[in-house]
């Protein structure tokens, strides 16, 4: 049974049609990356699975449980499905440090120096040992991205959600954070990622899947998908991000 | 700038002059409006000064410093009015007479080492305004250097002094608008004799007067503190229920959106008259067992606290709006409750950003304290009140005006440390 279901979700801003019936499993210890134009959804549908916009029709199911609709307990939810945004979103009134221990302490009543310990050990390991006592607003942009990684598995996440984290990145700190993705896949994490970077998308992912206007236009291996997609749109899409010289 | 040395017909050139000329007229203007603002400074500065030393018109030598026209003493055909005759009205508790004649105090105007110290100040300022005129000339010999570089055909060179002759010029406007206010000030203060000046400020009376009036301020710092202490924790509850979420909260956000506007719309003045007179004649009021000042005291920190909290509720309300959503996002994200999410992200965040906005209704609060003396409370600015027509004279008054500044301008210039520490923390620089 697949980890997580995402099963004819439709989602409506308004008027905007935004996800036209998606249907996406991922296996446990499987890595997803979702490629696709801006404004295709990948982003909104990364957030319903998190909870943080609600569906309109068709279900999420998380380790065979359903999480999407009325009478769940979404805060339960949220601490086994873990997100990294675009745009870092850390807290800059608060230390690196008290940024990754605030939720394990507050939800999953860890004592504070647990939450320490196991921040310190995550930061050790990211290379971000030093910056503990450091704020957010005075760390690189990959410096910041790589803490909000962190502040997310700090909680032991079972699937990581990463939605295109390195695009609010200067060129020369994409690899940083994406070094650290890679840790992850190889540590077998399970992982939807939203992403602009191809290379490593082919690289990283056992599934790729082209989102199209709110529909999976095309899903299968990186192998096939970035040399022998069958779909037109998909043609065409890989063929502007090579002109573009991003792949 | 290829036409620096290009000849004198070329375009740079022709810029070049044009600006030099130009200059040296605005400094020529500049010196003799200077030159003028001085003259009038000086001037009322010294009249400003004899106004000091002056005494009450109608006087050719100082008298007593005050002496005592004697009444008849009128023992009969009059009713004692004490507070207890009037119970439960505030505001009708009755000074007794301090004395039965009528004391005139004369002002002799300043002596001493006040008035030395006002002679050094006037010298300091008169030289100071000298500045203006300085610049003035600076401005003129830097555009006439400006000229004669032109003719030399150096136009970088004569462009740079063009420039540091307009900056001459700025120095002539700054100093001389500063002193245009001072002039007036001064003016309007030395007027009519210096009458103006010693009606408002006579040296004898705040040190004849200062303890009464000290402890009377000593029931605006309780009102204030007990009032802000309270306005603090109220206002944000009122901002947080505005902020909740869903139908079924609708009439308690109604409620305290009403709130809100209603206290924010209500002159403060009237609040307090009804909430410190009307409560008590309704003889269903709160603090009914406090009798004389402490029951208007407290009735004087509800009354405050109600406007006040509506006020400062608006300023919470705009710090939280203030705080982008994708940190509740975030912090959701991570399995935080909504009220979690408030505790620790939104509100740390919001209440940072609204400390200056929040240290203005601080201020203004501390000020409002004086209205308490409107519905009896003998606060500073009644207590001056009653010693000004005993004097009459205004010193009081002023003398509560200036306790009124001595804690909010410490205290502002500390905030203002105290925000600039926070973002050397937390900022990048």
């Amino acid at each position: 049974m697949p980890f997580l279901e995402i099963d004819a979700v439709h989602k409506w801003f308004g008027e905007n049609h935004v996800l036209q019936g998606v249907n996406l499993d991922v296996e446990e210890h499987q890595v997803v990356c979702l490629i696709g134009p801006s404004g295709c959804g990948k982003s909104t549908l990364l957030r319903c699975i998190n909870a943080l916009e609600p569906i309109q029709e068709g279900e999420i199911r998380v380790d065979g449980e359903r999480v999407s609709g009325r009478g769940v307990d979404v805060n339960a939810l949220r601490q086994d499905v873990g997100i990294a945004f675009q745009s870092f979103n850390l807290f800059p009134h608060m230390s690196v440090m008290q940024n990754i221990t605030l939720a394990p302490t507050k939800t999953l009543g860890m004592s504070k120096s647990d939450a320490r310990q196991r921040a310190m050990q995550l930061l050790t390991r990211f290379g971000l040992a030093e910056k503990a006592q450091e704020y957010p607003d005075r760390l690189s942009g990959g410096q910041q991205q790589r803490v909000a990684i962190v502040r997310a598995l700090a909680m032991r996440p079972r699937v990581m959600l990463l939605d295109e984290i390195t695009s609010a990145l200067d060129p020369e700190l994409v690899s940083e954070v994406l070094n650290i993705v890679r840790d992850l896949a190889h540590e077998g994490m399970t992982m939807l990622i939203a992403t602009h970077e191809m290379g490593f998308a082919r690289e990283v992912s056992s599934k790729v899947c082209f989102l199209y206007q709110g529909r999976i236009e095309e899903a299968g291996p990186p192998a096939k998908m970035f040399s022998a997609p069958s779909s037109e749109r998909t043609r065409q899409f890989l063929r502007s991000i090579i002109e573009a010289g991003r792949l | 700038m290829t036409a620096t040395t290009a000849s004198s017909n070329a375009p740079g050139s022709r810029r070049a002059r044009s600006r030099v000329e130009t200059n040296l007229r605005g400094a020529l203007i500049a010196l003799l409006v200077a030159v003028v603002l001085e003259i009038g400074f000086v001037a009322a500065i010294i009249g400003f000064n004899s106004s000091l030393s002056h005494h009450a018109p109608g006087y050719s030598k100082c008298p007593p410093t005050s002496y005592t026209i004697p009444q008849p003493a009128q023992a009969t055909n009059r009713t004692t009015v004490t507070a207890d005759t009037v119970p439960n009205v505030p505001g009708l508790a009755v000074v007794p007479p301090k004395s039965t004649n009528i004391v005139v105090h004369v002002d002799c105007g300043v002596v001493g080492a006040g008035l030395t110290a006002a002679h050094i100040i006037e010298v300091l300022l008169a030289l100071a305004g000298l500045v203006a005129p300085a610049f003035g000339l600076l401005a003129v010999l830097r555009a006439l250097r400006s000229r004669r570089l032109v003719s030399e055909q150096r136009f970088s060179d004569a462009r740079i002094a063009a420039e540091d002759s307009r900056d001459a010029v700025w120095y002539v406007v700054g100093f001389g608008l500063a002193m245009v206010v001072v002039t007036f000030v001064a003016v309007l203060f030395a007027g009519s004799d210096g009458a103006v000046r010693s009606a408002l400020w006579n040296w004898k009376y705040p040190l004849r007067s200062r303890n009464a009036l000290l402890k009377a301020f000593l029931w605006n710092v309780g009102l204030f503190f007990a009032a802000e202490a309270i306005v603090l924790v109220w206002a944000l509850l009122i901002a947080v229920v505005r902020q909740l979420p869903g139908k079924p909260t609708r009439p308690i956000r109604w409620l305290a959106i009403a709130y809100t506007d209603v206290f924010r719309g209500v002159p403060a003045i009237i609040v307090i008259y009804l909430v410190c007179l009307g409560l008590p004649l309704g003889k269903v009021a709160p603090f009914t067992h406090l009798g004389g000042n402490p029951r208007v005291f407290w009735l004087g920190v509800l009354a405050l606290t109600m406007v006040y909290g509506a006020y400062v509720a608006e300023v919470y309300r705009a710090g939280i709006e203030s705080i982008h959503w994708s940190q509740a996002a975030a912090a959701r994200s991570l399995g935080l409750s909504q009220w979690q999410t408030y505790r620790y992200v939104i509100i740390p965040q919001a209440v940072r950003r609204i400390i200056p906005p929040l240290l203005n209704d601080c201020v203004a609060l501390q000020k409002d304290t004086a209205l308490v003396g409107f519905v009896g409370l003998i606060e500073v600015l009644s207590e001056a009140n009653l010693l000004d027509s005993h004097y009459f004279n205004l010193t009081p008054v002023t003398f509560a005006a200036v306790l009124f500044l001595i804690p909010t301008i410490p205290l502002t210039r500390y905030v203002d440390r105290l925000i600039k520490r926070e973002q050397l923390r937390t900022q990048a620089h």
